[in-house]
C-alpha cells in the first residue's frame, strides 16, 4: 500500500509536469488570439520525431547528435515550426473562427499522413537519458526512470522562465495584457500580430519539450498527437480557458487522477475518470478553476 | 498664427453599404480643446477609430505632418497621439498601478515615467488610494480616471477622448472636467473630445463641431456654439 502511494506520487508528479507544458501552450494561444489550435498535438509529435531523427544513428548515421545538443535544437525547431504555422497560415484566416479551426484540423490530420509517408507507422523509439532509479531499498516498489525526473525538472524550469517572462518583463506583460484586452493593448501601442506570433513561438517551444519527453518515455507514433490534444482540452477547461496558473494546477490534478486510476483501478480506465471530471466541470463550473485571469474578450 | 497638429481631410468610412462618415474635415490646433458633439450613431467614435488606425478609411489624416496611413499603431502611440476609448479598454485583472505602467511600456526615460506617475496620482487622488486594486473591481468613474491616467502615461501630445462622461455621476464628471482643464492649461495638452454630453463639451472646448449622420453640420468657436439657436435647442436643452 505504502509502495503504491509512493509510485503514485512519483509517477503522477512526473507525468503531470509534461501535461502542464502541453496545456500551457494550448491555453496561451487561445487566451491571446482566441484560437483553438488543434494542430497543437501535431507540434508535440513534431518534437518527438525531430528529436528521434536527430539522436538515432539508424535514421541518418552522420547526424546522430548527442541528446544534450539534440534537445535544444529540437525545441528551437518546433518553436520555429509553430511560429511559421501562425505566420504562413493562421494569421491570414484568424478573423474567421471556423476557418481557423478547420485549418488547424487539416494541419493535424496532414501531419499523420506526412509522418507515415516519411517514417512508416512503426513506433520510433529514442533515448534522452537511459537508466532508472531503484527505490526498492526505500520500500517503494517503483523504478522511476531518469528521463522522467528530467522531464519534471525541465518542465518546472520552463514554467518558471515563462512565469518570469510574462509577469516581470515589459515584453511578456504585453502578452498578458493583450489576453485581457486586445483593444487596450493596441491603445498602449502593442502590435497584436507580433504578440500572437510570440505566443505561437512559446507554445511551440513548450510543445517541443513535451514531445521530446513523450517520445523518450514511450515512443513516437503517427497518431501520438491525439492523446495530448485531448488532454490539453480537458486540462484547459478544468483550469479555466486562458489561465496559465489554471493549466498547471489542472495538469497536476489530471496527471494524479490518471495515475490513481492506473494504480488502484486498472490501466484500461486511465482516461475515463478524467472525462467524468471534465463533464462535471462543464456542467457545474464551465469557467474552470481560474477562468478569470487570462480571458480573451 | 497657430499650428495644426491633427489634420483630417475628406474622411470617408463605409461599414458595408452604410456610409458612416461622409467627407469629414477637421483641423485641430496645438494646445486647444476641440469638442465634437452630436447624437449617438452620428459618427464621432468612427472618426476617432479612423484616426487611431483601427478601421479602414478614405481620405487623409495627418498628425504633426505625418500621413497616419503610413505608420504603425505603435508609432502612432510613440509619437504622442493617444486614444481613450468610450468603453475604456482597461486591463481588468491588472492593478491600477500595472495599468498605468502599461501606458508607459515603450518609454525608456525612467525618470520622466516616474514624474508622470506622480502627476497622474496627483491629478486623480482616488487612483493613488487604489494603487493595488484590480481595475475590474473599480467604479465607472474610477475606471474612467484610470483610462485617462493610462493615456497620460504614454506622454501624449494629443489626447483623443471618447465620451469620458458617459454614465458617470455629476460630481465625477466635474472631477474629470477639472482634470482636463488642468492638463490643457498646465501641461499644454491638446484634447480632441467626442461627447454626446453637449453641456460638458461646450463648457470645456475652445472650438467645436457638430456631427449628424456622418457629416459636419456646424463648426465654430465656443462662443458661436454657445449662441447658436439650433445647438441650444437640440443639444444643450437651455432656451
Amino acid at each position: 500500500m505504502l509502495g503504491d502511494i509512493g509510485t503514485l506520487v512519483l509517477q503522477g508528479a512526473m507525468i503531470s509536469a509534461i501535461y502542464a507544458l502541453i496545456a500551457i501552450g494550448f491555453t496561451m494561444i487561445f487566451g491571446v488570439g482566441g484560437i483553438l489550435n488543434l494542430a497543437h498535438g501535431a507540434l508535440i509529435m513534431a518534437g518527438a520525431y525531430i528529436f528521434g531523427i536527430l539522436v538515432r544513428e539508424t535514421t541518418v548515421s552522420w547526424i546522430a547528435l548527442h541528446p544534450a545538443i539534440a534537445f535544444p535544437v529540437t525545441v528551437v525547431a518546433v518553436a520555429v515550426l509553430s511560429w511559421g504555422l501562425y505566420q504562413v497560415l493562421v494569421r491570414w484566416v484568424e478573423d474567421n473562427v471556423v476557418i481557423t479551426f478547420l485549418a488547424t484540423v487539416v494541419v493535424a490530420v496532414a501531419s499523420t499522413e506526412l509522418v507515415i509517408y516519411l517514417f512508416g507507422d512503426t513506433p520510433m523509439g529514442m533515448t534522452l537519458i537511459s537508466g532508472a532509479l531503484n527505490l526498492e531499498p526505500f520500500g517503494i516498489n517503483a523504478r522511476p526512470r531518469y528521463v522522467q525526473f528530467a522531464g519534471f525538472v525541465v518542465s518546472w524550469i520552463a514554467i518558471g522562465l515563462l512565469w518570469f517572462y510574462i509577469t516581470k518583463t515589459d515584453d511578456g506583460r504585453s502578452i498578458l495584457a493583450a489576453s485581457m484586452s486586445e483593444r487596450g493593448a493596441q491603445l498602449t501601442g502593442v502590435d497584436l500580430h507580433s504578440v500572437r506570433a510570440k505566443t505561437w513561438l512559446i507554445a511551440g517551444a513548450l510543445a517541443g519539450i513535451a514531445g521530446i519527453f513523450l517520445g523518450s518515455t514511450g515512443s513516437a507514433t503517427p497518431l501520438m498527437w491525439l492523446n495530448p490534444l485531448a488532454l490539453a482540452f480537458i486540462i484547459v477547461v478544468i483550469g479555466g480557458i486562458g489561465s496559465i496558473k489554471g493549466s498547471v494546477v489542472a495538469a497536476y490534478f489530471i496527471g494524479f487522477l490518471e495515475q490513481f486510476t492506473v494504480t488502484f483501478v486498472g490501466q484500461g480506465f486511465r482516461g475515463i475518470l478524467s472525462l467524468v471530471v471534465l463533464a462535471i466541470f462543464l456542467l457545474y463550473l464551465p469557467q474552470g478553476l481560474y477562468g478569470r485571469e487570462f480571458v480573451h474578450d | 498664427m497657430t499650428d495644426t497638429i491633427l489634420d483630417i481631410q475628406d474622411l470617408n468610412v463605409y461599414y458595408g453599404k452604410s456610409h458612416a462618415l461622409q467627407g469629414v474635415s477637421l483641423s485641430i490646433e496645438q494646445g486647444e480643446i476641440y469638442g465634437v458633439i452630436g447624437p449617438n450613431g452620428a459618427g464621432k467614435t468612427t472618426m476617432l477609430n479612423a484616426v487611431a488606425g483601427f478601421i479602414d478609411y478614405e481620405g487623409t489624416i495627418r498628425y504633426d505632418g505625418t500621413d497616419l496611413s503610413t505608420v504603425s499603431g505603435r508609432e502612432i502611440v510613440e509619437s504622442g497621439l493617444i486614444y481613450c476609448t468610450e468603453n475604456r479598454d482597461l486591463f481588468p485583472f491588472f492593478s491600477v498601478h500595472e495599468n498605468l505602467l502599461m501606458g508607459a511600456q515603450f518609454r525608456d526615460d525612467r525618470d520622466a515615467v516616474q514624474d508622470d506617475l506622480d502627476m497622474v496620482y496627483d491629478l486623480f487622488p482616488r487612483l493613488d488610494e487604489r494603487r493595488e486594486q484590480e481595475a475590474e473591481t473599480m467604479s465607472g468613474g474610477e475606471q474612467q480616471m484610470l483610462a485617462v491616467g493610462r493615456a497620460l502615461m504614454s506622454d501624449p501630445e494629443v489626447l483623443m477622448l471618447d465620451e469620458p462622461t458617459l454614465g458617470l455621476a455629476p460630481v465625477i464628471i466635474e472631477d474629470i472636467g477639472e482634470a482636463l482643464t488642468t492638463l490643457n492649461e498646465e501641461e499644454g495638452l491638446t484634447i480632441l473630445l467626442a461627447e454626446q454630453n453637449s453641456t460638458f463639451a461646450l463648457r470645456h472646448a475652445d472650438r467645436l463641431s457638430l456631427i449628424e449622420t456622418g457629416e459636419i453640420e456646424l463648426a465654430g468657436t465656443h462662443e458661436e456654439f454657445h449662441d447658436n439657436e439650433y445647438v441650444r435647442e437640440a443639444y444643450v436643452g437651455v432656451h
